[in-house]
């Protein structure tokens, strides 16, 4: 009895880093409600709902791809939390990087984890035209949007007439534009097009990317039970309306204080939407080295599809700025873009190669830095160990689970070309 | 009389005041004390990971007027996460030793210098403040 | 400009693993007897290797035994293959303490020779061994501190890493003196823009007759079609395949562009259009290493058919020679020393001290790191600049001097074109470590086109001086940063380090080739006294003066990187004593570099060669040394063992 009280009261008496209420609240204030989903100037049909019913329709369409064996929701999907559980992306053969959840991707700054593109209607012509992902092309493409009358008249609804592309001279079966030095047959038919067939041609890809856009807008995840406790706890009820296990309440004053993660991982997306170097190791060997931000900054910058670029719905905004005024340096080489961490349980494994099959693995490397891959012989690594205890990396992991929740629409993420239809529920979880 | 008149306006004009800053801000000397820089951003609270201006003008700390070939370039760091910010802003020089900056951002949160790099001629001082941002 | 940069830098991304042996890149053998090989050159048979040491002032002609086909054997590895003793079969051609920089053997039995000390080129012949000297010919009229050379059939290449440019001529017909250098282009110019250069310092003329040229600057190499006009680039700066970091030599053969990448300690090969092939070099961690391992690979040289390498190690005093047979199939970036956390000081060649700080120079990080030194040996409070051209930042850096009055440091940035002045924050014993805010960029003074600046001297009023190593003369600037009076113009040949005596009034200027073209010409210490009259001779007879630190009395201490050594003088130039030779004691030296005076009388010297810095107290006994535990240890273990 006695020893067990004095057990109790040591217990008891560990002091707790914590913070005071005013302290977390005004933390928790930065972390919690989520902001309303800001619309996309440079996207005339971002909120477009029959943009967004041609754009399901078409990421569930596996006809983008020649031999019609991928369709966005190969790799992204559905029932995966839009991801594919694995730690490489498979395409037509293994890709060097992890495939990024599109839960809430609408409100992306930068897609790809370089950032190689600024919206998310321009982000689609990089899978759907990569040889070793879709390996599709936009004449293709545009040739399917024109040939199938369901698609035809969704798209002529939001566009307007959609180009004549009955001469097969002046529009081949198949076309796209290539590397310097391609020998890629399409890439040459590419070539052989007139600048204003060109023009056409790209007008449709964009507007496609936008339909595409507008459908993934609504892959809108919920409040979770974090944001519950967040709203509780802000409205003066500090036990969080209880929505927080002790464990994951923990975690959540770890993440804003000894873990430091809120220097990246900040905001109500719980990303700063930007680029960091932290010397996670390659996952093997034969990987190609990441060139990261360095490759992205400069991609983004030459991409004609930006929102500054003649597709852009607003090419004067806030939105061509950010790609306008981007710098670009040998110091980004090897820097990767801050994922955000809502729904982070649904989508392992983690990091841009998917080195970490779980979340506890994760924060262990935070808390040590073991293996941390220093960049260059004669640079500083600012990253410091948080030199988490077991008990800690337990409720920083707790933490990072309550910031799951399904989807706000889930009838969004059923394929409407499936055969069982009526069956609306969200499935994954 | 005239001529009393005439020197009264020749007098006038050698004691003609110094310029003045046209807007109220905080206020800075540069690091050698050769300029005083007013400066204020809009929106007035810097917003954490959005963009935003900052309106300046830049006087000579000797009461002289601004020359016309003064330039300003506006910069930002965290030096201890050694990095700045992720773009260059855009000058926009309004005249009068006046400028605009556009298009900052300060993606993270924590402690950034700003900098106010003043060019006259081959010379450039530099005025500082910092700014920490939560 | 990344455009062109894209796609072979995107194809370039793939790294692979090897086994140690083939990371050596074949490791043949170590030619030794040198002082400070910059420059190597093979001839078109591969039977001869030419040395150039300008710090000796002579090239050295090695024959190589024609190695045998190569051999591998069953575990993959490959033998380092005896070449003939070196010592048996050399000649030198005597130069008379020139200053040869750039080598390059010509088709037609001739090994060009440049000059950079007297701005001349010449030629010496195999077969009569004699030397051409072009006496008034036109061509050295054109050649301002000309660096390495390459010769084709068509063309002959001379670098002018002070005006960032390459002189492109067709190769001539040797007419002996009157022959005739005809000038088909200029390449470059000085910028970072696709197709121009920034201190290029190497190039290479293909076998289709385009021109390849290391932009040192830049960190990249640029291609140039023969009629001068650009075509195409490749690199930046960083340390990943495809990047460099100080790339200083570039060689094509075999259909190949071998590129040493200095601070990568490595070499780095590509085919020639920029693809990355593979790599080689580990990187040498023992003082002196070698046996394979590269330290600060600078001067290349490749043989025609590919199969034979030569690596010039200036700071190690060696040529390394390489055996190329098939590239090996897989290298790995994972090599240990690259992962090791211990980020120890790279001590540049310059230091400033004053007021209980020391401040190093580190060109490598393009940054000054500020040491808080009043306790139990230095300790790092901040740091200043960092690589980049915004205000504040610096692409290299060569002078530094500080002000214990108003505790700013003015900095001279070669790459940047410009002098930074920063000012610190107050620090003592009690600061808390670290603190990169300490420092604040002041002010910084734009110069002109044509200056290219190097040692800086401040005096107690706020005026300095600046040493222009183009115009080779020293720029006085006045309290309010105004350019006063330019001192030392034609009277200055080789000037490295400036000192201001304030006792004495004058401007101490160590000039390491007295007289060009002379027999025995020497290093000397100069003072400038009076704006008006020439300087005056106070030291004659040195070495290779370097490094100048001057006392509270007026008297002063020489660094010597040829004779491992420092000298004290008297004011009147008087030598009262000196220390050191060559190696890794407590009273050694290898290439010393700058020298300084503390406020307490104690002599600091940069042991550059040695990666440490020295402290003796003002009649050379050692008092202290800060550097890295491999290149110290045997200091603080003293002479006779254990402590």
């Amino acid at each position: 009895m006695i020893v067990a009280a004095v057990i109790f009261s040591i217990v008891c008496a560990a002091p707790q880093d914590g913070l005071s209420p005013e302290r977390l609240a005004r933390k928790l204030s930065r972390l919690s409600p989520r902001a309303e989903l800001a619309p996309d100037p440079t996207n005339a049909v971002a909120d477009d709902e029959r943009a967004a019913r041609l754009g399901r329709a078409l990421f569930f369409d596996s006809r983008l791809s020649p031999d019609g064996k991928f369709s966005c929701a190969t790799c992204h999907d559905p029932e995966r939390a839009f991801t594919d559980g694995r730690s490489l992306a498979e395409g037509r053969e293994t890709l060097t990087r992890h495939v990024p959840t599109l839960l809430d991707v609408g409100r992306r700054r930068w897609l790809f984890w370089d950032g190689r593109a600024d919206s998310l209607w321009s982000q689609l012509r990089h899978p759907l035209e990569n040889p070793i992902e879709m390996d599709g092309d936009r004449l293709a493409l545009a040739h399917l949007i024109t040939s199938d009358k369901t698609l035809r008249t969704s798209y002529e609804r939001l566009f307007g007439p959609s180009p004549d592309l009955s001469d097969s001279a002046r529009f081949p079966a198949h076309a796209r534009p290539g590397p310097e030095k391609g020998e890629d047959p399409r890439q040459r038919a590419w070539e052989g097009m007139t600048p204003e067939d060109r023009t056409s041609i790209d007008t449709l890809l964009a507007n496609v990317g936008k339909s595409l856009a507008a459908f993934q807008r609504k892959l809108a995840t919920k409040d979770s039970a974090f944001d519950e406790f967040a709203r509780a706890y802000l409205g003066g009820d500090r036990s969080g309306d209880g929505r927080l296990t002790e464990e994951a309440r923990r975690g959540l004053e770890l993440f804003l204080g000894k873990g430091q993660c809120t220097l990246c991982h900040m905001g109500p997306e719980l990303t700063d939407e930007e680029f960091h170097h932290i010397a996670v190791p390659p996952l093997n060997d034969d990987l190609p080295l990441d060139a990261g931000r360095y490759l992205g900054a400069t991609l983004v910058r030459e991409d004609p599809f930006n929102a500054g670029g003649a597709h852009s719905d607003e090419r004067d905004g806030e939105a061509a700025d950010f790609v306008s005024l981007l710098t670009s340096d040998a110091d980004q080489f090897g820097e990767i873009r801050t994922p955000s961490l809502r729904n982070v349980a649904r989508t392992a494994p983690y990091m841009h190669q998917g080195q970490f099959a779980t979340l506890e693995e994760v924060v262990r490397f935070y808390s040590t830095l073991e293996g941390a891959q220093r960049t260059g012989h004669h640079q500083e690594l600012t990253l410091k160990p948080a030199e988490f205890t077991a008990a800690e990396e337990e409720d920083l992991v707790a933490f990072l689970r309550s910031l799951s929740a399904p989807l706000a629409e889930p009838s969004w993420s059923v394929d409407p070309h499936a055969e069982t239809s009526g069956e609306v529920e969200e499935r994954s979880r | 009389m005239r001529s009393f008149l005439l020197c009264m306006v020749a007098f006038a004009a050698c004691a003609a005041p110094p310029p003045r800053f046209s807007f109220e801000g905080d206020e800075l000397p540069t690091n050698d004390a050769a300029w005083n820089v007013r400066w204020r951003t809009e929106p007035a609270e810097i917003p954490l990971n959005a963009p935003f201006q900052i309106e300046v003008q830049v006087l000579p700390a000797d009461g002289s007027h601004p020359p016309e070939s003064l330039s300003l370039e506006v910069d930002a760091a965290m030096p201890q996460h050694r990095h700045g910010m992720n773009r260059l802003p855009r000058m926009v020089p309004l005249g009068d030793g006046r400028f605009r900056a556009e298009g900052m951002l300060f993606h993270m949160e924590g402690q950034w210098e700003l900098y106010f790099d003043v060019t006259e001629g081959d010379l450039t001082e530099r005025g500082q403040t910092e700014v920490f941002l939560e | 400009m990344r455009r062109s940069l894209l796609i072979p830098f995107a194809a370039a991304l793939v790294s692979l693993c090897a086994p140690a042996q083939e990371r050596l890149g074949a490791y043949a053998m170590t030619i030794e007897g040198l002082v400070h090989p910059t420059a190597v050159a093979l001839d078109e048979t591969g039977d001869l290797l030419a040395i150039a040491d300008p710090l000796a002032g002579k090239v050295v002609i090695q024959r190589i035994e024609r190695p045998v086909s190569l051999e591998v054997n069953p575990d993959g590895s490959i033998n380092a293959i005896p070449l003939m003793d070196p010592r048996l079969n050399r000649y030198p051609v005597t130069f008379n303490k020139r200053s040869p920089t750039g080598l390059a053997f010509s088709p037609f039995g001739r090994l060009w020779i440049t000059d950079s000390g007297a701005n001349k080129l010449c030629s010496h012949s195999k077969e009569t061994g004699g030397i051409e000297k072009y006496a008034g010919n036109e061509i050295h009229d054109l050649l301002h501190q000309p660096g390495s050379v390459d010769a084709s059939a068509r063309s002959l290449a001379i670098v002018e890493p002070m005006l960032h440019q390459v002189l492109l001529f067709a190769h001539p017909r040797n007419e002996g003196g009157g022959t005739r250098f005809e000038l088909r282009a200029r390449l470059g110019g000085r910028g970072t823009e696709s197709g121009e250069l920034l201190f290029p310092s190497d190039v290479a003329i293909a076998k289709d007759e385009r021109v390849y040229v290391c932009d040192r600057g830049n960190h990249r190499i640029q291609v140039f079609a023969p009629d001068g006009e650009f075509l195409f680039g490749w690199g930046d700066w960083g340390w990943a395949p495809g990047f460099f970091a100080d790339p200083t030599g570039v060689e094509t053969a075999a259909g190949r562009v071998y590129v040493t990448d200095s601070s990568n300690h490595r070499v780095q090969v590509f085919d020639l259009e920029g693809e990355w092939l593979y790599e080689w070099g580990l990187h040498a961690l023992e003082p002196r290493e070698g046996e394979g391992k590269l330290h600060y690979p600078g001067g290349l040289a490749v043989s025609k058919k590919g199969e034979l390498a030569a690596v010039a190690e200036a700071m190690d005093d060696r040529v390394q020679l390489f055996r190329l047979g098939a590239p090996p199939e897989r290298f790995s970036r994972l090599d240990r020393s690259w992962q090791d956390m211990t980020a120890s000081p790279h001590l540049g060649e310059t230091i400033a001290v004053g007021g209980g700080l020391l401040f190093l120079g580190e060109p490598e990080g393009n940054r000054v790191k500020p040491y808080e030194w009043s306790r139990y040996g230095p300790r790092q409070v901040s740091e200043l600049g960092g690589r980049g051209t915004a205000h504040g930042r610096l692409l290299g850096l060569t002078g530094m001097a500080y002000s214990s009055a108003d505790r700013s440091l003015l900095v001279a940035d070669p790459g940047n074109r410009r002098v930074q002045l920063y000012s610190l924050g107050p620090v003592d014993a009690e600061t808390p470590a670290f603190d990169l805010s300490l420092g604040r960029f002041v002010k910084g003074l734009r110069l002109p086109d044509s200056v290219e600046c190097g040692a800086i001297a401040r005096h107690g009023d706020g005026s300095f001086d600046l040493l222009d190593l183009r115009a080779r003369e020293i720029r006085r600037y006045d309290t309010d940063w105004k350019l006063v009076t330019t001192l030392g113009a034609w009277e200055l040949v080789n000037p490295i380090d400036i000192e201001w005596d304030p006792v004495g009034e004058r401007l101490l200027v160590t000039d390491a080739i007295a007289q060009a073209g002379w027999e025995n010409a020497f290093g000397r210490v100069l003072a400038f006294s009076d704006e008006r009259s020439g300087p005056t001779v106070v030291v004659d007879e040195l070495a290779y003066p370097a490094g100048l630190g001057v006392r509270a009395d007026g008297g002063f201490y020489v660094s010597d990187i040829l004779e491992h050594r420092v000298d004290r003088f008297d004011a009147g130039g008087k030598h009262l004593l000196g220390w050191g030779s060559k190696g890794l004691g407590r009273a050694q030296f290898f290439q010393p570099r700058d020298v300084e005076v503390d406020e307490e009388g104690r002599v600091l010297v940069v042991d550059h060669g040695n990666h440490r810095l020295m402290v003796f107290d003002e009649d050379g006994a050692f008092l202290e040394v800060f550097g890295p535990r491999l290149y110290t240890r045997e200091t603080r273990l003293g002479e006779g063992g254990d402590r």
